[in-house]
């Protein structure tokens, strides 16, 4: 049992976190001390295990619990559901509209990016123009103050906009998660 | 976060506090509004005049408008400006008239939040109204109109990438208008022989327009055709409607759009062919009595005169055929009451 166990290991470890593969390894290692102790042989047992499977059946659930509070944890989130759902057939379509999700969200970002550095970018060319006119003090001082609102407004919408769609990301992996675990279980049920 | 959005709340402020003060220390609107104007980098209006007769006026312009105005006067007149980047060729050549503009490409000017006048980006030629002249217009980005007037032209081209078409009062022997972005509208336009209009992204609109052969086609946009006179017509479309009326067509009649209405009203013709993968069809005439069907949709319902008659509908007699297929939307064919 223990070689399975660290087979199991390794291959949750190169998928999971470790205190995530912890978990699973406790879970699984309890779960086959109940079928020996409910009189099942455990070459039997292990026989009906197979590591890759588990593995792959046991990402969205993962996913779920896992915080995903840094960029580099929600990035490989991502990475491993999008994996999940398009190489499972069943869930291919909610693979296909997760990815089109994904991919408008993407965008948004660059997008508010983009409006960020033309604002910068503006700004300083309208100064740099502006310093060129020959404009009195009072239309200078007029059009600074109209260009430091617009410049703030416009960097202000972008940043708030980032942060939605950072927020709507993270709440589309955990409900996508969600439903490749549920589609999971439901066909595993059926089976 | 919270720290950049104060300091970006601290600038509005801040910014909100210099527009009050410049605002009542008395700022000059008028100045500002100079500020914004880019008329300076373009000279004075030049005016060339010609007054040897022009058969053929080649325009090939990039960034300009093109107003074409008749005049009594027995002399042609270009008015233009020119920018300080510009390219300009005005000659005239053994009555070839060549009006060329190419504006220097500015690697560096990415942020411009100028403006330049309509008038002062326009190039108004005024052409004498006895005279009859070739018409070949190629144009990057502005507007061609031809009004003010009757002008008499033997063919017309117009080439544009974008901008929009505007003809009234305008005689021809052909004219042909192609553009990728851009409405079309002709009004008292007379086409002794074929008419072709075709733009990517617009609408192309007809009102009191003669012609032989018709062929209009819009990618993106409707297709409206008022008091057409011609042997033939051809309207196309993929995202649109397209509307025929009140006119008087010899031979065949046939619109085909891919997503939109097809309406016919009060046109006659030898024959109507009529299709539309999503829309409805409507036909509106004075009398069906030598009308031969030929109706199917595929989802929807046909009705005649108010009569239902299911998604199929053919009849044998009759001396002009209407063929109409629809794949989602119905068919209805009226009488003028």
């Amino acid at each position: 049992m223990k070689t399975w166990l660290r087979e199991l290991e390794r291959e949750l470890k190169r998928r999971f976190y470790d205190e995530e593969v912890k978990d699973v390894l406790s879970y699984y290692e309890e779960m086959i001390q109940e079928r020996l102790s409910s009189g099942e042989q455990l070459d039997d047992i292990l026989e009906s295990y197979n590591i890759r499977d588990i593995a792959k059946s046991i990402t969205p659930e993962v996913i779920m619990k896992r915080t995903n509070d840094t960029y580099k944890k929600a990035v490989k989130s991502t990475k491993q559901l999008v994996a999940v759902l398009l190489s499972t057939p069943l869930l291919i379509p909610l693979g296909v509209l997760y990815l089109s999700l994904l991919i408008f969200a993407v965008s948004m970002m660059i997008a508010s990016g983009a409006v960020i550095l033309s604002s910068i970018v503006g700004g300083i060319a309208f100064l740099a123009d502006l310093s060129q006119s020959n404009l009195g003090t009072n239309e200078v001082m007029g059009l600074i103050g109209m260009l430091l609102m617009t410049f703030s407004l416009m960097i202000l919408f972008s940043l708030w906009m980032f942060r939605w769609i950072q927020i709507l990301t993270k709440k589309l992996l955990y409900i996508f998660s969600k439903l490749a675990r549920n589609k999971g279980e439901k066909n595993e049920s059926i089976n | 976060m919270k720290a950049l959005t104060k300091l970006l709340l601290l600038i509005f402020v801040v910014g909100l506090v210099l527009s009050v003060v410049a605002f009542f220390g008395g700022l000059d609107v008028i100045g500002l509004r100079d500020f914004f104007n880019d008329a300076e980098s373009y000279g004075d209006q030049i005016t060339y005049t010609e007054n040897a007769e022009i058969t053929t006026i080649n325009i090939d312009v990039e960034t300009r408008n093109i107003n074409i105005i008749p005049t009594a006067s027995a002399e042609l007149l270009v008015m233009y400006h020119v920018h300080e980047k510009d390219d300009w060729i005005v000659e005239e050549n053994n009555g070839i008239l060549t009006i060329y503009q190419n504006k220097e490409l500015e690697v560096f000017n990415w942020f411009n939040f100028k403006f330049v006048p309509a008038d002062i980006i326009t190039v108004y030629i005024e052409i004498p109204d006895a005279w009859v002249v070739d018409l070949d217009i190629n144009s990057d980005v502005g507007n061609v109109t031809i009004e003010y007037g009757e002008l008499s032209m033997s063919d017309v081209n117009i080439n544009s990438a974008t901008g929009n078409v505007n003809l009234s009062d305008l005689d021809t022997d052909m004219l042909n208008i192609d553009l990728n972005t851009g409405n079309v509208h002709l009004d008292r336009v007379n086409v002794s022989d074929d008419l072709f209009v075709s733009t990517d992204t617009g609408r192309v609109s007809l009102d009191t327009v003669t012609a032989l052969n018709v062929i209009l086609e819009s990618n993106t946009g409707s297709v409206i055709v008022d008091e057409l006179t011609g042997t033939a017509l051809t309207a196309t479309s993929d995202t649109g409607t397209i509307e025929v009326k009140n006119s008087e067509i010899t031979n065949q009649v046939d619109l085909d759009t891919d997503t939109g209405a097809v309406k016919v009203y009060l046109t006659t013709g030898s024959g109507y062919d009529l299709s539309s993968s999503t829309g409805s069809v409507t036909v509106t005439l004075t009398s069906l009595a030598d009308l031969r069907y030929d109706l199917q949709t595929s989802t929807g319902d046909i009705d005649i005169d108010g009569d239902d008659q299911g998604n199929r509908h053919s009849t044998s007699t009759g001396s002009i055929l209407l063929k109409v297929r629809v794949s989602t939307g119905n068919i209805s064919i009226r009488v003028l009451d």
